[in-house]
């Protein structure tokens, strides 16, 4: 993977190797969509910020798709020019008060299913609370990378990526354990809470088949 | 209660669960986010992608016929 961000001129080709055509390299982006939709919208909470990110981060791709170096992943290639353009405006944004509303906004997501859609909101609740380099090393290595590939598109080493998760988990789990002991009730105790909240979480997680 | 109390709270009703119960949650909340993932994945493209799409096709063939 060759300067993703496209921000320098410090990327050299690989000798002898051609850029990818621009069919070659529009069915690899249009392949990518879904998975940099996904990425996206656990980073920004909000469907239309997200798939914005999205069409910027097609465009900036594509601008410089010479750039890519053919063979190595390209998807993983798109996800750190989605990163590299989220934390941009995310710098930019952090003193505008408009993104304090878009922080805090619940992920939009899981219309189809009511009944998931109740406990999973629960956790993506819980899950915006996290710090976006916390977000990102859960998403990226749950959907689609290996901890070396996310370290890559994340610019740090794999040691970095795997703490961050197991920070992400640990405090992901309190805050679900937090809410479940707060709704509990009085006579059961927080365990016994916790544990039915979660068990409940995975019921309704696991009645839809991951595809 | 503010929201540091709130996860102190939270940190120590963590802190007096089993290792069992403890491995069972991560198994739920990895699930979870997976299937959240999944779930966006699964979602049909919007048009306003396609429209992007048109014009990197009317690029690659050296513009709109």
């Amino acid at each position: 993977m060759t300067d993703p961000a496209g921000n320098s001129a410090t990327a050299p080709r690989a000798p002898g190797r051609e850029p990818l055509d621009g069919d070659a390299f529009r069915s690899g982006l249009v392949e990518a969509i879904p998975a940099l939709r996904a990425f996206a919208r656990s980073l920004c909470g909000k469907r239309d910020v997200a798939d914005d990110l999205v069409q910027e981060t097609m465009m900036k791709g594509w601008q410089s798709r010479e750039r890519f170096q053919p063979g190595t992943n390209l998807k993983a290639w798109l996800f750190a020019i989605l990163r590299n353009e989220f934390y941009s405006s995310y710098r930019r944004a952090k003193t505008v008060t408009s993104y304090a509303a878009m922080e805090s906004s619940k992920p939009e997501g899981m219309e189809a299913d009511q009944h998931a859609k109740l406990d999973l909101t629960d956790l993506m609740r819980a899950f915006d609370k996290l710090a976006p380099e916390q977000k990102e090393a859960l998403i990226l290595t749950v959907g689609e990378f290996s901890y070396e590939e996310a370290a890559e598109i994340c610019g740090c080493a794999v040691g970095t990526i795997k703490s961050r998760i197991s920070r992400a988990r640990k405090h992901l789990e309190q805050l679900i354990e937090g809410k479940a002991g707060r709704l509990g009730e009085r006579r059961q105790s927080h365990e016994d809470a916790a544990d039915a909240f979660l068990k409940k979480l995975s019921n309704s997680t696991s009645s839809e088949p991951p595809q | 209660m503010t929201e540091k109390k709130k996860d102190d709270a939270a940190a120590g009703i963590a802190k007096a669960i089993s290792p069992n119960n403890r491995r069972a949650h991560q198994k739920a909340i990895g699930q979870g986010l997976r299937d959240y993932f999944n779930s966006v994945v699964s979602e049909p493209i919007p048009d306003e992608f396609l429209s992007l799409l048109k014009k990197m096709d009317e690029e690659i063939k050296g513009g709109p016929e």
